[in-house]
């Protein structure tokens, strides 16, 4: 009697795996707030975090100025950020922000078309926070620790 | 061409060019919700919004609406916003209006202010603004005029009456502002102290008549709201408190002499958000006086009494839907009008207005907004003056508007 051949199995077993694990992480949290990789600014509570997206709080503990980064209101990327790690709606913060700008009382973030985008303009511009999703960090920035 | 009829020439020529330059900016400007300028120190944003209202009975509300459809319902809006240092901001925002009989699109200067941060932490931020400052009233004063942040095609007018929008504008004076945050939980502070801007027609009609030719002056204004609120948006509550006082300028042979207006009122404002649905609710109640006018006007202090509920429902990221109940007293004690009807001669539903409102909004994209409303409306209580005092058509008690708005904004 011939062996029954496993090989074709093993492969299968192997893809799923590896599947199972990437689709996971792609529904776990995994949209994190940036920071330039040379800047001091290291850790911000939740809720200084959700404050500064707010263009409530404009500057940092250590007395530099906070830019804020985003991409547009409709890209899932920025939804996924406000949910998940804001715990806000992106419509809501739309609102705040405008709020802010059609009175005079502040400014609405800077906007970018790209995770790509937002992570050059942070490497670049002192005291600036955005976002992108954990697979698409590279040396030029970390992500910002949250507690 | 008189000098009044050279100005408005010149305004209508000025709003047409502001008009061009905002659907310009809107048109180079793309997907993105605003202007950079010096790697993003300098921000410039702008609105547009254009209306057509029509109604019935006579009843005309921001131009001849009951005889054929009205336009004359236009915001025009651009503004910069600059970060100067570490504390220190500027921000002005230059305006276009045209409301009905009165407003005809004059360009002026809304706000125009420089912002001293103080204190700038997480768990508390002090500042200090000067200069044209927003008057801070209830959930939506300050940004009244930008249908993007508006709950309708208009706000509910038992609270945002536009027959006495002056009130509520702008002044010239200093504003102090605080935020202190614990956890969650923000507690906001603003106020405004100065000159407010009270040359309206409409606001000066409604206390006086639309036969009156001089024109109010603001003297001086004190306004303060206290907002506690979810960090998150969850929820938010509200109370402002507002005195206005103001000096009527006699025109030519004015019979009145030149007495004072006041308006002192207070304001409770309550939010909920509960994605989808969306709950707010606002109470008014105050006095509007007028003394010193000479024995053909006697003083008087009117306390009137306002307030709205609606409940918003958002299906999907586009549309939203909302219901909302408003009504209006003029006079709290004399809540049907028929002390008024009895003195004066005048219809009693002048002094009252219940308005049920369905609207929806559609967003085409972030940056353009289609809105529709219906009104159902018994009473005609905050009807402006102007365009409803030709003679012959009287306004009706019952009455229905149909208000349908596409807005612009970068």
């Amino acid at each position: 009697m011939r062996a029954l051949d496993l090989s074709h199995w093993r492969h299968f077993c192997l893809a799923a795996i590896v599947f199972a694990a990437t689709s996971f992480s792609a529904c776990a949290q995994n949209v994190v707030a940036i920071v330039a990789a040379s800047t001091p600014q290291g850790t911000l509570t939740r809720n200084a975090l959700r404050t500064a997206f707010s263009m409530r709080l404009n500057k940092w503990p250590d007395g530099n100025r906070m830019t804020v980064y985003v991409l547009p209101d409709y890209d899932p990327i920025h939804a996924a950020f406000c949910k998940e790690v804001l715990d806000v709606y992106p419509h809501q913060l739309r609102l705040v922000w405008d709020r802010l700008v059609f009175s005079g009382t502040g400014q609405a973030p800077r906007e970018v078309e790209s995770e790509d985008e937002m992570i050059a303009k942070i490497a670049v511009t002192p005291g600036a926070i955005g976002y992108v999703k954990r697979n698409k960090l590279d040396e030029r920035v970390r992500s910002l620790e949250l507690y | 061409m008189n000098g009044y009829a050279a100005l408005n020439f010149i305004d209508r020529r000025l709003q047409r060019l502001l008009a061009l330059t905002l659907v310009g900016v809107c048109a180079g400007a793309g997907p993105a919700l605003a202007v950079e300028l010096f790697d993003g120190a300098v921000q410039v944003h702008g609105f547009a919004s254009q209306a057509a209202i029509r109604s019935n009975g006579n009843n005309n509300f921001l131009g001849p609406s009951s005889q054929q459809t009205s336009f004359r319902f236009t915001e025009l809006g651009l503004n910069v916003a600059a970060r100067l240092d570490e504390r220190l901001n500027v921000a002005a925002q230059v305006m276009s209006r045209s409301a009905g009989a009165d407003a005809h699109g004059a360009l002026r200067v809304d706000f125009a202010l420089a912002d001293l941060t103080l204190q700038d932490t997480e768990t508390l931020r002090l500042g200090l603004r000067g200069g044209r400052v927003k008057i801070p009233y209830g959930f939506y004063n300050s940004t009244r005029d930008i249908a993007f942040t508006r709950p309708g095609v208009v706000l509910p007018q038992s609270i945002y009456p536009e027959r006495v929008r002056a009130f509520s504008d702008s002044l010239d004076g200093v504003a102090p502002y605080g935020r202190f945050s614990a956890g969650n939980v923000e507690l906001l502070f603003e106020a405004a102290l100065g000159k407010p801007r009270l040359d309206d027609k409409e606001t000066t009609a409604t206390f006086l008549g639309s036969s009156v030719r001089g024109l109010f002056e603001g003297d001086r204004a004190a306004i303060g709201r206290v907002m506690l609120q979810d960090a998150r948006s969850k929820w938010r509550l509200a109370y402002s408190q507002a005195h206005l006082n103001g000096d009527y300028r006699r025109a030519g042979s004015d019979p009145l002499a030149a007495g004072q207006v006041k308006l002192e009122l207070s304001l409770f404002s309550a939010e909920l958000n509960l994605e989808p649905w969306s709950f707010t609710a606002e109470h008014v109640f105050g006095y509007a006086s007028t003394k010193n006018f000479g024995i053909s006007r006697p003083d008087v202090s009117v306390p009137f009494e306002g307030a709205y509920l609606q409940g918003a429902w958002r299906a999907g990221t586009r549309w939203q839907w909302f219901l909302r109940y408003d009504t209006y007293y003029q006079d709290r004690y004399d809540r049907d009008g028929s002390r008024l009807a009895t003195a004066t001669r005048l219809p009693s539903y002048i002094a009252y207005a219940h308005d049920r409102t369905l609207g929806v909004r559609f967003d085409v994209s972030p940056a353009f907004m289609l809105r529709a409303e219906f009104h159902k409306v018994t009473g005609t209580g905050w009807l402006p003056v102007l365009d409803n005092s030709s003679a012959g058509s009287v306004p009706q008690r019952e009455w229905d508007m149909l208000m349908l708005l596409g807005s612009l904004r970068f």
